[in-house]
């Protein structure tokens, strides 16, 4: 009965250690996104009217402690639309242009705000946890029409 | 005790009445305001929002099905939600097969277009398209909304010449391209070939380059030797079908259809020991699995890291690949792709040259997704076969084609004033001309048994095992009794013709 306890016990100490080791993990990751800096510097278009002929061009760029991140991977996600690449690499002043391309209004998709988030996807050291920005674009009627 | 029986009572039912609506033939998926609806890969994806795994998902069905539903009340319900598969017709057959034994089968289906024709069990809808379509203003006749050419495409048309699917999207000009490293070709000064030949020659020239691997890599969905594979169907066939067509075209309307391929493998036209066309075909792509391709590469499991590395010259790949390639930053170079490249006049003075259009001098793009109205789930019920012309023709109205087309970014509308993926625009590719191909499609066992039959027998002849008249042997026989099941089960008339 004594031994069985102590299993039981080991276990539950073997299982906390892990949670432990984990969380710590993700919470150094977490800080360590925190360093990074990615930031919208230009959007061409703001307001772009829902036509997928429209490419808006939005230029981040990415910084560590101030100094500029080269070669970083740089993936955009659209909410909706898309993009003409989803991922890019920054250049070697942090610099990285992604285009996103809205959809066409129809009866069934209106014009509506669409965000785009900008993650920076080499930061992360452990866990997947990515400096992130965001952008989002007020897509008007094609007829031009508020 | 006897409450954890209720429970268990309780559940029973519960899971009863879940099987009962799932399998009720007309009373769940299809019952008095629903509608069971196939779209291929058109429906909607389970995540609404774009996640990085799939940034694009589909959407644009589930707001066109909200419409309607709000609209006329019908419930539509997706086959999705049934697992229906999406990879190839055979898996696709049995899948419909499951579907109509359980009574639970589609009202709208989707199997390429005629992909299971000799099984009847399309609805013919010729008829329905004089009708006018009232969700496109001023139409007269749901036919117009469409671009001309597609009524005798052999996904619409089948054997007996009845219109049986309705097509939503057409190929981008081809379906297939060819990616190539563009950097390689400028720095060596390689043209972009046109031709088959011009295209072994370019192959030639890439592997005599330093660190170069492979000089070609095919289509990844292409693991196995076979006569159904993207070379055959979309390069190496189509100008023998065309020198073919004097034989062929028996109504001399310009248009091969599957009625008169059938007609022609009955008379013995394609008969490999007597047709000079099908042996210098079959011996091409002989040569295409033994001398073209490198050596082992059906145990290449990786074509992208040589790819990235600069150490592909060319490869095959679906044009819905356009984007992923765009946002391959492990690529060391810039890419650019062609239209696949066809064997004609210069491979063999068995291939006709073909004509090249642009889409702007009307091209007539190949089907590429079509939808049938099936028999096993409306022949007893006219309210639902109503439903289902109802619903497609919501579907194929010009708002709704643009909403699909668009989103899924793989082909172009087959109505009429629809939009089209602008991303094509960025890459240049419609301003390329295409080989008029989709009116020379080269026959092989019309019956999926058949064909595999075949496919069969050509690999052993690919691989040693067989000789080529062995093959040739297999080839007719099978492409022949695939043809006259087809015959049979269609109920073909053949009166007239000389078999």
């Amino acid at each position: 009965m004594e031994k069985k306890k102590r299993k039981i016990g080991l276990k539950y100490i073997v299982a906390g250690a892990l949670i432990l080791f984990f969380s710590l993990c993700w919470l150094f990751d977490w800080l360590w996104a925190k360093t990074y800096d990615v930031c919208v510097v230009s959007v061409s278009d703001e307001a772009p009217r829902a036509d997928s002929s429209v490419r808006v061009e939005i230029v981040v760029r990415v910084t560590h402690f101030g100094k500029p991140s080269a070669g970083h991977d740089i993936y955009a996600l659209p909410t909706a639309g898309s993009m003409v690449a989803y991922m890019t690499v920054t250049d070697e002043d942090g610099y990285a242009t992604v285009v996103y391309t809205p959809y066409t209004e129809t009866a069934f998709t209106p014009a509506r705000d669409v965000t785009v988030t900008i993650r920076d996807q080499s930061n992360s050291v452990i866990w997947e946890i990515n400096a992130a920005t965001s952008v989002t674009l007020r897509l008007q009627p094609k007829s031009g029409e508020a | 005790m006897k409450t954890k029986k209720w429970s268990l009572a309780v559940a029973a039912l519960a899971c009863f009445a879940v099987a009962a609506g799932s399998c009720g033939g007309g009373g769940g998926t299809n019952g008095a305001s629903d509608l069971f609806v196939d779209l291929h890969t058109l429906m909607p994806t389970a995540n609404e929002q774009p996640t990085p795994d799939q940034p694009n998902p589909i959407n644009a069905s589930r707001y066109i099905a909200a419409a309607y539903e709000e609209l006329t009340g019908t419930s539509i319900h997706w086959a999705s939600d049934y697992a229906k598969p999406t990879d190839n017709i055979t898996n696709i057959r049995s899948w419909y097969t499951t579907q109509i034994n359980v009574r639970n089968c589609p009202a709208i289906g989707f199997s390429f277009g005629t992909g299971m024709q000799e099984d009847n069990l399309y609805v013919d809808l010729t008829e329905y398209l004089e009708l006018p379509n009232p969700y496109v203003e001023g139409n007269e006749h749901w036919r117009d909304c469409f671009e001309d050419w597609v009524w005798t495409d052999p996904d619409v048309l089948d054997a007996n010449g009845r219109i049986v699917s309705i097509p939503l999207v057409l190929a981008a000009g081809s379906p297939t391209a060819v990616y190539y490293n563009k950097d390689l070709f400028e720095e060596n000064g390689l043209e972009i070939p046109r031709t088959w030949r011009e295209f072994s020659n370019t192959a030639d020239a890439l592997r005599r380059l330093p660190g170069i691997t492979y000089a070609y890599a095919p289509y990844a969905g292409d693991t196995g030797v076979s006569l159904s594979s993207w070379a055959v169907t979309y390069s190496l066939a189509p100008g023998f079908a065309k020198h073919m067509t004097d034989r062929t075209d028996y109504d001399g309307d310009g248009v091969v259809t599957t009625n008169e391929l059938l007609r022609a493998v009955l008379e013995d036209e394609f008969n490999p020991n007597t047709c000079q066309e099908a042996r210098a075909l079959y011996t091409l792509a002989y040569q295409y699995y033994t001398t073209f391709l490198p050596t082992g590469w059906q145990s290449v499991s990786n074509w992208l890291t040589p790819w990235d590395e600069g150490r592909i010259g060319m490869k095959s790949q679906g044009l819905w690949y356009y984007t992923t390639e765009t946002s391959d930053t492990l690529r060391s170079f810039e890419f650019d792709i062609f239209a696949p490249p066809v064997a004609q006049s210069d491979s063999s003075a068995y291939a006709s040259d073909l004509e090249y259009k642009t889409l702007e001098e009307r091209y007539e793009a190949p089907v590429l997704m079509a939808f049938n109205i099936m028999k096993p789930a409306v022949e007893d019920n006219p309210e639902l076969l109503e439903r289902a012309i109802d619903f497609l023709m919501y579907l194929t109205a010009p708002d709704a084609v643009t909403a699909i087309v668009e989103e899924k970014g793989e082909g172009i509308p087959a109505v009429k004033d629809a939009g089209y993926p602008s991303l094509f625009d960025d890459a240049g590719w419609l301003d390329n001309s295409f080989a008029v191909i989709n009116d020379s499609e080269w026959p092989l066992g019309f019956i999926t048994a058949n064909t595999a039959n075949i496919n069969a027998a050509f690999n052993d002849w690919v691989l040693g095992q067989s000789t080529q008249q062995e093959f040739f042997t297999i080839l007719n026989r099978e492409q022949k009794a695939g043809a006259q099941t087809m015959v049979d089960n269609m109920g073909i008339d053949t009166s007239g013709w000389n078999i």
